[in-house]
Order: C-alpha cells, then sequence, then structure tokens
C-alpha cells in the first residue's frame, strides 16, 4: 500500500511522438534505469517517485502512454489531473520537433489550463546526428510561454532537472495556495465544531457529529 | 530450425489424438508437456484451429497452397517497387510529377509508413529472433501487407507488432530445413516439408496474422469522427467499460464497486491487456500455452472480456486493499501465476464465467483459487443495472436507462445522520447497500456507531441528564428513551418489509432469467421494467426514511403516534409522484411501470412475516466448477444454471403471498418523524451532496451520479441543474480551487485516499469529455471518506 508520506501529490504527463525516449525519460527519473531497446508503450505506463522540494515531500506520479495514442482512447484520462506536462521531442529528429505544436494543440485542448509544460529536447547524447538547433527549442518555449531543457536519459542528463522544475513550481504554487485555503478551512472547521459539538452532550452524537465534519471539509 | 527427423517425430505426435479439430481442441485442453502445441507442432496446431478450423484435414494442404500463392501475389504487387527500388528508376515517370497516383508517391507515402511500422519492430521484446534483421524485415513487410490490405483498420496501430512476432516466431520455429526434406521419397513426409516451408513462413504468418486480426482489430479500432466523437464511441474505451461495469459488476460486485471507487478507469490496463492478447502480462512460454488454448477454444476473441475479469478475480484481494497506484500497479505488472494454474487456465475460467455469468460464478472462481470466498456476495440483490440478459446490447441499453438507480452509497453520509438509516444498514434489508457498505468498511463503523449509539441511549435512560442529546438526534418529539426503541422498531419493521419488496424483485428477475428470454421481448422489457421500478422504489425509500410505505396491518405499537397526518398519505407521494423520488431517464418508465394496473399491484409487497434474516450465502462448492462439460459448446445461454445458483429464491416463498394496494393509504405507523432530518438545525446547515451540488464545486459532480445521487425527493436536483457550468467551460469554481484545497485538506489526513483525492482533484480537466469518464467519483469521495476514516 502508499502509505508513505508526502505533501503533495503531483501528476506529470509525458507526451510527444513515438519514440522521441518518454518511457527511459520516466524510468531513468523513477528508477535511475535506462533501457537502449525499451518496447514501445502500449497504452499508458506509469511509475512514481518521491522528492523533496523546499521541505516538502512531493510525490510525482508519472504518466507515460504510446507516441501513437495522440487522439486515441486514453486522451482524457490521461490528461485528467495532470499538473505538469514534459512535451518530448528528438534532438535527432526534427519531425519530432515540428510535431510539438500539434502536441501543444492537443495539451490546450485537453489538459487544464494552469499545466505547467516544459519543452524537452531529449538525445542530446546524439552530438552527431543533431537535427534541431538547441535555439530552436528556446525559442520556441519562449515564443509559445513554456520552460524548456535539453535531456539525455541515455546519460542521465538533466532529466531530474526536468522533472524537478515542473514539479517545483507546482509546489511554488500550491505553497501558497495551501496556505491560504488550510487557514480558512481551519477556521471554518472551527466554527462547524462549534456548531455541532456541544461537550455538554458527551458521547451522543459523536457519530453524526464525525460524519458531518468530515463532509463539511469535502463540501466547502 | 529443425531436423528432419525431429519434425516428423513432432507431426505424428501433432496428430496422434486424431487429425480433427476436436480432438486437437481436446488435447490442447490438458496443456501438459504433451500438448500437441507443446510436444508436436504448435503452428500447425494454430493453423488448424484459426485457419481450416471447418475444413478436413485433407483440405489444409490445398488451403496452405491458395493461401501462399495469393499472398506472394499481393506481394509482388504493393512491395514491388520497396523490394526493388531499381524498377522504380528505370520507369519513364517523373519522380517529381505532382501526380498523387504516380508509383513515386505511393512508394513515399508507403515509405512513411514502413518508417512509422519499423520503429516499433525495431523495439520488439528482447527475444533475440526478434532481432534478426530477416525476422525483422519479415514482420515489417507483413504488417505493412496488413495494412495496405485493410485500409479500414485506419493503418499500422502500435500494438500490432507485438501480436503478429509471436506468431512469426511459431511458425519459423516449426519450419523444416528444406535441404533435407527435398532429398526424401516418402510423399507423405514430402506433404510435410510442403506445409512447413521456410520459404512460407511469412505467408503462413500472415495469413494467422490477418485471421487473429479479423477480430483483433476491433481492440484497435479508431474513429474517424470528430475527437470527441472519437473518445465516446471508441471501442476499446466501450468495451473496457463494459468489462468493468457490465461483466465485473455481474460477477464480482465488490471488486467492480472497489475499483470505481478508486478510480481506476478500466482501460488504463485493459488497453495493453487487450490490444496485445495478453502479450506483455506473462512470461514468452506461458503466453503462447495461453494463446493455445484462446486459439483452440475461442479462435474469434469473444471470451476476451471474461478472460479479463478471471484475470482481476484472481488478484481481487489484493485490488481490493489497494489504492489507486497500487491497482494500477498490480494490473499493469500482473503477478504471474503460480503453476498449476497459469495463465491458459484463465480461459478455462472465462469458459466457465461464460456459462455461470453471476456472482455465484465469481465466488466459485475466487475461492477456487484463494481458498477464500467474498462475504456475502452470493446473496447480491440484482439492482436494474445487473439484470441479467444475455443480449449485451439490450443488456448496455437497460444499464443506460437505469443508470439513475444505482449509487446507493451517495447517501450513506445521510443515512448516518438519521437514526433511520442506521437502523435501515442495520438490519439488512437493503442486502444491496450493506454489501457496498461491508466492501467499503462502512457497516463495521456503523456498527461500532450503533454499538456506541445504544450504550449511550441506555446511559441516557440512567442519568436522564442530558435529553438535548436524544433531542438532537430525534427531534421534538416527546422524551427520549421510549421514542428511541420505538422508532427502532419501527424501523426494523420497515426494513424487513422493504427487504421483502427486494427480494420480490429479485424472484421475479431470477424467474425472468430461468425462462431463458423466449417469447415475447415485450413482456421480459416490462417484467424487468417493473422489477426495476420496484428496486427504484425500495431504493428512495431506503434513502428517505421519512417515505412511508404502502401499509399493511401491523401490531398497534405505535401507541405515541410520532407521525404525523400528512404522513398517512406518504405512500401515495412514493408512488405518483415518482418524479420527485427518481429522477433521470428511468424515472418515465417507472412511471410507465407502475401505472399499470397489475404492475402497480405488483410493485408492492409486504411481508407478514417476521423480518428475515439475510439469507447465507450458500457453501462454496469448488467441485461445482467443472469446464469439461461444456469442450465444444460455443455459444451456451450464459444463465444456464440460475435456478440452482439463486441462494435468495427461498426467501421468495415468504414474501410473494402477501400483496398490498398501493393506493390504500396506510394506517399511521411505519415512519419516523416527519421532521427534517434530525441534524439538519435551521441554525447550521450541515454540508451535504445536495449543498455541494449548489456550490461552485458543483461542476466535480459527475452528471448521472450527481443525478441520482440526488433522488430521494429532494428538490436540489432542481438547482444542480442550474448552477452546473456549461460544459468544456471553465468549470464553476475553478479547477485550481479545486486541487488546492484538496490538497490542503488532504495533508491534514493520514488518509491512505488522499492520493486518490489528490489525483482527482489535482487540476481536473473541465471538458466536457473527461467528465464523461469520470464516472462516479466526488459523491464517493465525499459521501464516504468520513466513514472509512472511522471504520
Amino acid at each position: 500500500m502508499a502509505n508513505d508520506e508526502y505533501d503533495f501529490l503531483f501528476k506529470v504527463v509525458l507526451i510527444g511522438d513515438s519514440g522521441v525516449g518518454k518511457s527511459n525519460l520516466l524510468s531513468r527519473f523513477t528508477r535511475n534505469e535506462f533501457n537502449l531497446d525499451s518496447k514501445s508503450t502500449i497504452g499508458v505506463e506509469f511509475a512514481t517517485r518521491s522528492i523533496q522540494i523546499d521541505n516538502k515531500t512531493i510525490k510525482a506520479q508519472i504518466w507515460d502512454t504510446a507516441g501513437q495514442e495522440r487522439y486515441r482512447a486514453i486522451t482524457s484520462a490521461y490528461y485528467r489531473g495532470a499538473v505538469g506536462a514534459l512535451l518530448v521531442y528528438d534532438i535527432s529528429k526534427s519531425l519530432s520537433f515540428e510535431n510539438v505544436t500539434r502536441w501543444l494543440k492537443e495539451l490546450q485542448g485537453h489538459a487544464d489550463s494552469n499545466i505547467v509544460i516544459m519543452l524537452v529536447g531529449n538525445k542530446t547524447d546524439q552530438r552527431h546526428l543533431r537535427a534541431v538547433p538547441t535555439e530552436d527549442g528556446k525559442n520556441f518555449a519562449s515564443e509559445n510561454g513554456l520552460s524548456f531543457i535539453e535531456t539525455s536519459a541515455l546519460e542521465a542528463t538533466n532529466v531530474d532537472l526536468a522533472f524537478q522544475n515542473i514539479l517545483t513550481s507546482n509546489t511554488l504554487r500550491r505553497t501558497a495556495i495551501y496556505q491560504i485555503v488550510s487557514s480558512k478551512s481551519l477556521a471554518e472547521e472551527g466554527a462547524d465544531v462549534g456548531k455541532k459539538f456541544d461537550p455538554r452532550e458527551g458521547n451522543n452524537i459523536s457519530l453524526s457529529q464525525e460524519g458531518s465534519k468530515e463532509e463539511s471539509k469535502g463540501c466547502c | 530450425m529443425r531436423s528432419l527427423t525431429d519434425t516428423k517425430s513432432r507431426w505424428e505426435e501433432t496428430f496422434r489424438a486424431g487429425a480433427g479439430i476436436a480432438d486437437l481442441q481436446r488435447a490442447v485442453k490438458f496443456n501438459g508437456p504433451n500438448s500437441p502445441c507443446a510436444a508436436g507442432l504448435r503452428s500447425v496446431c494454430w493453423k488448424a484451429f484459426l485457419l481450416w478450423r471447418n475444413a478436413p484435414s485433407e483440405l489444409w494442404p490445398e488451403l496452405a497452397r491458395e493461401a501462399r500463392a495469393s499472398y506472394s501475389a499481393l506481394c509482388d504487387q504493393h512491395l514491388r517497387f520497396i523490394r526493388h527500388p531499381e524498377q522504380l528508376a528505370a520507369l519513364t515517370i517523373d519522380p517529381l510529377a505532382d501526380d498523387p497516383d504516380s508509383p513515386w508517391d505511393t512508394v513515399r507515402k508507403d515509405e512513411t509508413v514502413r518508417a512509422e511500422i519499423l520503429q516499433d519492430v525495431s523495439r520488439l521484446p528482447d527475444e533475440p529472433f526478434y532481432h534478426e534483421a530477416p525476422v525483422q524485415t519479415m514482420i515489417l513487410d507483413i504488417l505493412f501487407m496488413y495494412c495496405k490490405l485493410n485500409p479500414s483498420v485506419g493503418g499500422y496501430r502500435q500494438g500490432m507488432h507485438e501480436l503478429l512476432a509471436p506468431i512469426v516466431w511459431v511458425v519459423a520455429q516449426d519450419a523444416v530445413d528444406r535441404a533435407t526434406a527435398i532429398s526424401t521419397d516418402d510423399p507423405a513426409e514430402t506433404l510435410m516439408a510442403e506445409m512447413l516451408d521456410p520459404a512460407f513462413v511469412e505467408h503462413d504468418a500472415f495469413a494467422l496474422f490477418s485471421k487473429v486480426m479479423e477480430s483483433a482489430s476491433t481492440f484497435y479500432e479508431v474513429d474517424n469522427g470528430t475527437e470527441l466523437e472519437a473518445q465516446q464511441r471508441n471501442t476499446i474505451v466501450e468495451r473496457s467499460k463494459y468489462i468493468h461495469e457490465v461483466a465485473l459488476m455481474k460477477i464480482d460486485e465488490e471488486l467492480a464497486v472497489h475499483l470505481r471507487n478508486i478510480e481506476v478507469l478500466p482501460q488504463i490496463f485493459l488497453i495493453r491487456w487487450i490490444r496485445l492478447l495478453f502479450g506483455r502480462e506473462f512470461e514468452f512460454g506461458e503466453l503462447l500455452t495461453l494463446w493455445d488454448t484462446i486459439f483452440a477454444y475461442d479462435p474469434t476473441l469473444e471470451l476476451m472480456d471474461l478472460i479479463c475479469v478471471a484475470m482481476l478475480l484472481r488478484i481481487r484481494w489484493t485490488l481490493l486493499e489497494a489504492d489507486y497506484s497500487v491497482a494500477l500497479q498490480s494490473m499493469l505488472k500482473y503477478p504471474a501465476p503460480p503453476p498449476p494454474h497459469g495463465p491458459h487456465t484463465f480461459v478455462d475460467d472465462a469458459m466457465y464465467l461464460r456459462d455461470h455469468f453471476d456472482a455465484d460464478g465469481g465466488v466459485t472462481l475466487i475461492f477456487k483459487y484463494t481458498g477464500k470466498s467474498p462475504a456475502s456476495t452470493s446473496a447480491t440483490t440484482p439492482t436494474p443495472s445487473r439484470v441479467p440478459t444475455p443480449s449485451f446490447q439490450k443488456f448496455n441499453s437497460l444499464r443506460q436507462r437505469t443508470l439513475g438507480a444505482r449509487a446507493p452509497l451517495s447517501t450513506s453520509a445521510r443515512i448516518l445522520q438519521q437514526p433511520g438509516g442506521v437502523e435501515a444498514l442495520l438490519q439488512g434489508a437493503a442486502k444491496n447497500m450493506i454489501q457496498r457498505g461491508e466492501k467499503l468498511g462502512i457497516n463495521q463503523a456503523v456498527r461500532d456507531a450503533m454499538g456506541e449509539f445504544r450504550r449511550n441511549v441506555q446511559g441516557l435512560q440512567e442519568t436522564r441528564s442530558t435529553p438535548n442529546g436524544g433531542r438532537s438526534l430525534f427531534g421534538e418529539a416527546g422524551p427520549p428513551t421510549p421514542d428511541l426503541s420505538l422508532t427502532i422498531t419501527l424501523m426494523e419493521r420497515r426494513n424487513s418489509r422493504l427487504a421483502a419488496m427486494l427480494d420480490e424483485s429479485v424472484s421475479s428477475l431470477k424467474l425472468l432469467a430461468t425462462s431463458g428470454l423466449e417469447g415475447e421481448k415485450e413482456q421480459h422489457i416490462e417484467a424487468v421494467e417493473i422489477a426495476a421500478a420496484k428496486v427504484q422504489f425500495v431504493k428512495a425509500c431506503l434513502e428517505d426514511p421519512t417515505l412511508a410505505l404502502p401499509e399493511e396491518e401491523l401490531p398497534p405499537i405505535n401507541t405515541l403516534a410520532i407521525s404525523s397526518p400528512t404522513e398517512v398519505s406518504a405512500p401515495t407521494v412514493a408512488l405518483d409522484t415518482t418524479p420527485v423520488v427518481m429522477t433521470s431517464s428511468a424515472v418515465d418508465e417507472t412511471r410507465t411501470a407502475l401505472s399499470t394496473p397489475e404492475s402497480a399491484k405488483a410493485s408492492i409487497a409486504s411481508p407478514k412475516k417476521e423480518p428475515q434474516p439475510m439469507p447465507l450465502p450458500p457453501a462454496n462448492q469448488p467441485d461445482e466448477m467443472d469446464t469439461d462439460d461444456h469442450d465444444e459448446e460455443d455459444t451456451l445461454p450464459p444463465l444456464k444454471s440460475e435456478i440452482t445458483h439463486s441462494p435468495s429464491r427461498p426467501l421468495s416463498l415468504s414474501s410473494s403471498s402477501s400483496q398490498v394496494i398501493p393506493d390504500s393509504p396506510p394506517p399511521s405507523t411505519t415512519t419516523t418523524t416527519q421532521q427534517p432530518t434530525p441534524l439538519q438545525r435551521p441554525t447550521g446547515p450541515i454540508p451535504t451532496r445536495s449543498t455541494l451540488a449548489q456550490s461552485s464545486f458543483a461542476w466535480m459532480l459527475e452528471p448521472d451520479t450527481a443525478i441520482s445521487s440526488l433522488a430521494g425527493g429532494r428538490p436540489h436536483s432542481v438547482s444542480f441543474s442550474s448552477v452546473r457550468p456549461p460544459i468544456g467551460g471553465g468549470g464553476g469554481g475553478g479547477p485550481g480551487g479545486g486541487g488546492d484545497y484538496s490538497t490542503a485538506q488532504q495533508r491534514k489526513r493520514a488518509n491512505p485516499n488522499r492520493e486518490r483525492n489528490a489525483f482527482l482533484f489535482g487540476e481536473v480537466t473541465a471538458d466536457g469529455v473527461s467528465g464523461g469518464e469520470a464516472a462516479l467519483s466526488a459523491d464517493q469521495i465525499f459521501g464516504l471518506q468520513p466513514i472509512r476514516r472511522g471504520g
């Protein structure tokens, strides 16, 4: 069971053309593994890893899907709840970079508008085959308001950084909101308890009090 | 490549049991090392099962020859320029001509397709054979040819390569060295050598793959409509939903409900299971044995759904304890089933489930493999969503129409606030509810709470120091103590009658099932709808204890006369104004069903007897399970054994004897106080589902569940629909707000469920599609979290 403690759970999705290295980015980040002949992803895979950011334990739930799965069976289920997306292309395949625009459209169509997107040029180990200059990636990212990084899952370059970037920006955002919401909900909870729980009544209504208090948490 | 002698002995081994399909099937069934697929020639068996099923064995060589010739011709046509680019260059056509019919253009498009395929072929699993250059080319060519010849499939889809690869492996494995084969004079050997000619591995593999894809292509089908439509009509998603919400729900409701509650969308793992025919789920050798069995008994892959269900049943105990990620992990990394019950036994299970498509079938299998049986699954009361119907289409439409009748749990929180509701749970009138409660750990919580509650009541009697406590629970109706016991007695009575009503619909449904649905279709539909109406009525009564039942004579225990005059007419309300009680499209049907005289009469039944305890599940009989008797039966009616497996039948005798006319107003008894639910004081409204619906978080409510959970005479359902933001809009209070709030909330609780919540509420996509897919959700979470925690 997932009993491990964490402060935030963030779902991050990996998208990009088939064969750009999404699955290896996932395995590098979550298990520090790289498989040169990894199989094509069919449907969905996912893995988790917990990291510390800003004294908070962040559990990252990383989803990986088949590159061909675009416009396919699981699109909406895939994006639902995602707070971050790594849009991956292969720096040695210009087509995968050209398709970034299409992936971005899909993100805009299906994901939450607040999703943090990072453009990732993967396979920097293929220096001699580079087809997409770093500048192109940078420019595209800044034009579209994305973060940008180049990685090599094979050499383990920048992989953690890419995920951390996504998770950190979400953590900062959440922490701010968390502070507001937690003080607010604590106050409300206190009010609720005051209303419904009269100590003189002892345990008599503990059952209903418990239920209603909890419920109010969910609904406020 | 095998030697001629080895192949010859294998060839003989293959046909030792006989050359007919039935003989082969039987031989494969006992998947030991002597299976013709293992000891003999697997490729020949597969060809027999898939390609030559209806042909006598004498014709097999001829059929093989024809198929090979036709594939060769097609290859010449489609692969000519790809295999011989020099011929293309020799053409006198301008390569740059802007002509869509130009062979140059075709070749360029083909090369794109081939590049896409090759990308996957080069990433086939580790098996070294797959990565030999000629094999790679062969697999690429077969896939390319398949796509060329089957444009309706919509091109190459990832996964097809892993469906093809084992086939190529099997065929290539059995090929016999031609050099040795040619040297023989024996005609039988010549024939064998021809059948296993290595030159035709590609041809034969193509034929087998095409045959498998005749059924499997639906797993890959993608609608060409707009994106939104494609998602709704996507067959694999539909199929996954069917497996989860119909098949599993019928066979192991507890598990199905659990998976739903933890928000596991079935297609997430089923896509891979199904598209690859479980190719990634099991070890290669075991996979081949599994395929042997599938091809032998189910060449059209109709059992896929039930095989998936059987796999879920095998790990059901793990899944029941799992949260979202643990559950997904166990399904995406399915634990290897230990011998002797290797993966091929899932086909046996599926065949068994086909013939025992009900909770008993599930219990039997669970017990068989785990030694434990689910607590009370066999006492399941079919809700309208689980009416046994052999036709899935009918099934689905019925399910959709009666969707509103589901989700009794959504009201559990409210029930907890009402003593009557608690008693309802305790007394087991709503078996279904109890069951669900049990599964979700509610019951223990409720029982504990009730125990405490009763102790406190005694304390009240002794001390009389805090009458307010009683009053707050039971309104202002006099001194609390006598009221309490009276109320409880009344509720017990009421519940037992509700149970009887439920039981009656159950037995009528079972009766319907045993009738095999022969005769008038409309009659059956009507019968089912009547039953559905009854169940819905009971549901409404359970949801709202203030709804009075149509009354029969009750012993005059109600000396205190708690009920008020208005309640006397309550039954009429319950029956005539059904829309108040139930929303959704089911209402109309219910109303219709209730308005016909017979059905109205039939819909209300009360037992004369004392409250019946819930029938215990019958002792499990693992020996019941025998799949041998339907070896050759491919189309058994699924409900064959309904009678013998119906645990609640005995009860029906006691309840069917007494029927009451619904319109007769009841004596002033039955129900509890008329006051609004006790805890809802005017000063401190407790947020309920209704208020959630009104709040800015209304977007969290999935339309169907929301409506049905609001059913029960609450007028809020109206406000719900008005508050709900337009689909595709920003989403009411904003997804960000919801997510942030829930994270904050989760941090305070060390609750294992929080992951699910964070997942659910962490910025939810507000688009209509995802809303539609998020079946259930918010209500379970809001309703259950506190209870679970209490348990």
